[in-house]
């Protein structure tokens, strides 16, 4: 049933020098229909790693939920983290197993390793491609990628990333119907998994307009 | 009539002797018996298990070993017996534990994880061909509520809640010292030095941190944790000075 779906949403993952940002939008739709106010799109899947999700809802949760017992499986028996391009390329098999039945999904997994701030595109068919700068899914990520492709700088920091994500996010939201209300932000650094307070983005926000 | 010779009756584990016992289950019990020591005790913040390690010859590599894993986050297990069953019962209350964790989106209680690792121990001593576990657990960890709790567990697929107990070789001595010395209101530090104590003779003067392994879990955190190797070593540190002193006193 299509109407079920998350069609609309803006989910962004960016590269930056000391970590990666992800970023999303927390609307989710049914339709023309506003089924939530307040989705959750970001999730931790273990220490220094999570994913955006975008797609059919119930889709998205399985493979959270996959990946958080993978990354625990993992980290308990060898006493280390899975880095991020094993636990892409898990996600990846996961996905490639449900090839004539997929999961309507399309993924960004990012996080930080002991090769630094790594981030993966996935989509519905196992699809997997790494970026080291940025990149977007959802209904809203043309304007989204817009505004990334003129103001991503390499070398940016994660605080910049973070301003710049929500630059993106904003200019999605204004001009997709079905994308908006809030903006989460979550940074990834070698030091610490933090969501970024509202009061934050909404400071970032009033300084922009 | 003669006495039943009860060794026709310990070549199956499922089969009983004619005076009601299990016998291949009681040899597993001894060959817990035969292997390290490992203690467990649980404090008013916190529970401890510590291993002494048996290592055999000078060139083997005593890490290479463990005695001690993590569960889940709130959660370890320490052995005795045969290690390679261990570490069969490991990888299963691994799974136990995540597929609790997939269909409630809670973290298991500890006695519904020594249950289930205890029900498939069970079946080891009733269907054929199967050999019992020779290995014993002592399961710790936390519950939802914020309980702390301490398991043994037995081939036969019995388990016992305990405040502290011992399991492996001469775990009589170690239960015995810490019957004696055990109090309610004992916080964890002093259960960790109780418990390293009560691994070794009272009389003994030296530890070897190497030998050791030490794992926690605090109230604070609730995250079961293999100390490293320095805090061990200060551990030992600390009770070498304690008997020191007890030792001038006298």
């Amino acid at each position: 049933m299509k109407e079920n779906e998350m069609h609309g949403t803006t989910t962004i993952g960016i590269v930056c020098q000391d970590g990666v940002v992800l970023a999303t939008d927390s609307r989710a739709t049914m339709g023309h229909m506003i089924a939530s106010r307040n989705a959750k799109k970001v999730y931790r899947i273990g220490g220094r790693l999570a994913m955006t999700t975008a797609g059919s809802v119930g889709d998205a949760q399985q493979l959270v939920k996959i990946m958080s017992i993978e990354t625990k499986m993992y980290k308990v028996s060898r006493e280390h983290s899975m880095s991020v391009k094993a636990a892409s390329n898990l996600l990846a098999n996961v996905l490639r197993a449900e090839r004539y039945y997929q999961y309507r999904v399309q993924l960004v997994l990012a996080g930080y390793d002991k090769t630094g701030p790594r981030l993966f595109s996935l989509d519905a068919s196992g699809g997997l491609i790494e970026d080291n700068t940025f990149y977007s899914t959802g209904s809203g990520s043309p304007m989204a990628f817009g505004v990334l492709e003129s103001q991503y700088a390499e070398g940016m920091n994660c605080d910049e990333g973070i301003i710049l994500a929500v630059r993106a996010l904003k200019a999605a939201m204004a001009r997709d119907s079905a994308s908006g209300n809030t903006i989460k932000v979550v940074k990834i650094t070698q030091e610490e998994y933090k969501e970024i307070e509202d009061e934050t983005i909404d400071y970032i926000l009033e300084e922009m307009a | 009539m003669n006495e039943p010779d009860l060794t026709e009756y310990d070549r199956s584990a499922i089969m009983f002797s004619p005076d009601g016992r299990l016998m291949q289950v009681e040899y597993a019990r001894k060959s817990i018996a035969k292997g390290s020591t490992t203690v467990g005790i649980r404090t008013k913040n916190g529970i401890a298990l510590v291993v002494e390690k048996i290592t055999s010859g000078k060139l083997m590599v005593p890490e290479s070993f463990k005695k001690i894993f993590l569960i889940d986050d709130h959660i370890g297990i320490a052995t005795a017996g045969l290690i390679s069953d261990a570490q069969v019962l490991i990888d299963i209350a691994r799974i136990e534990a995540q597929r609790n964790f997939a269909s409630y989106d809670e973290p298991i209680d500890i006695d519904t994880l020594t249950k289930k690792i205890c029900a498939y121990m069970q079946s080891y001593t009733q269907y054929s061909g199967m050999r019992p576990y020779g290995t014993s657990l002592l399961i710790a960890g936390y519950d939802k509520d914020g309980e702390p709790r301490l398991f043994e567990t037995d081939p036969s697929g019995a388990m016992f809640e305990y405040k502290a107990t011992a399991i492996g070789s001469n775990s009589d001595t170690s239960i015995s010292i810490m019957e004696s010395m055990y109090e309610d209101d004992m916080d964890l530090e002093d259960g960790i030095l109780l418990a390293i104590l009560s691994l070794h003779n009272t009389d003994a003067k030296t530890f070897n941190p190497k030998k050791m392994e030490i794992g926690i879990i605090d109230e604070n955190s609730k995250l079961f944790r293999k100390l490293s190797f320095d805090e061990v070593e200060e551990y030992s540190k600390m009770i070498e000075e304690m008997i020191k002193e007890k030792m001038n006193e006298k």
